[in-house]
């Protein structure tokens, strides 16, 4: 699926490699990186990517408050939250603002590209 | 030891490995230590505190740190341990015990876990703590890991 603009949310560097390289591999173009919530909220606004993946736990921001930002500014905004053991209530708190989207970790490159396929596409994803 | 304490470890070292795409884990030896030293090159440290106290470590050779990193990175160069390479041994370390602890709440356990912290070096010797440790030794593909827990229950 070309043309796709992601942006990775996370904070730690190998989590973007690993979504980065998936991500170009098919076709994607990843327009910004950000390390926290607060990085996000910000590069969001100047650079509109059309998928989000959002890490959690986060310094300076967390995931969820910056999602919220993120949706407060465009509700139509496609988020994949990425998900850790333990994360079960922030998750639902994440469903309550109306992300739709999670990936558990671990998981594959592959894994993450076939999820944002399906957000593009519009199918629900758990 | 009792194996209901060590054998969520191990599941969850089988579990992240798989989905990662890392390959099978075969178990070799487990044995007792006297005191928490790991000796090889590189070994990833995690508190644990709750109905479980104590810290985890997986401690490897820097062949095996580097083979790791690269597979968790998609085939990505990793010739040195740097920044990039800790950062992914410590996803690693975390989900495996993120895992476990998932796996010990089925238990009724609590078993809340800390950022993790890599040392590495080489002619290594890290005495993490006094507590009687049980060492297991896990074979992968990618090279010999030892997952040390060093738990006071």
């Amino acid at each position: 699926m070309k043309g796709v603009k992601l942006m990775i949310v996370d904070d730690s560097p190998a989590i973007h490699v690993i979504i980065e390289r998936a991500a170009i591999a098919n076709g994607y173009e990843v327009c910004a990186h950000a390390k926290n919530g607060d990085e996000a909220v910000k590069l969001y606004e100047s650079t509109r990517p059309d998928v989000i993946t959002m890490d959690i736990t986060m310094p300076v921001k967390d995931g969820l408050t910056a999602s919220k930002e993120i949706l407060a500014q465009n509700p139509c905004a496609k988020i994949l939250m990425l998900s850790a053991m333990g994360d079960e209530e922030i998750v639902k708190e994440a469903k309550d603002i109306g992300i739709t989207h999670f990936m558990k970790k671990p998981f594959k490159g592959e894994d993450i590209v076939n999820a944002i396929n399906n957000m593009i596409l519009g199918e629900t994803g758990e | 030891m009792d194996a209901k304490y060590i054998n969520p470890f191990i599941n969850s070292v089988s579990g992240v490995f798989a989905s990662l795409g890392l390959g099978e884990i075969a178990t070799g030896n487990i044995f007792r230590k006297e005191t928490f030293i790991c000796r090889y090159n590189l070994t990833t440290i995690l508190g644990i505190s709750g109905s479980i106290n104590g810290n985890v470590a997986l401690s490897m050779p820097y062949d095996t740190a580097k083979k790791i990193a690269s597979a968790m990175m998609m085939g990505m160069d990793v010739t040195e341990i740097d920044e990039m390479s800790v950062s992914a041994l410590g996803e690693l370390t975390n989900m495996i015990c993120g895992q476990a602890a998932t796996e010990f709440s089925l238990q009724n356990l609590v078993a809340e876990i800390t950022p993790p912290t890599i040392i590495h070096g080489d002619n290594m010797k890290v005495i993490i703590s006094q507590v009687e440790t049980t060492a297991v030794e896990l074979s992968s593909l990618l090279g010999s890991i030892e997952l040390n827990l060093g738990l006071e229950i």
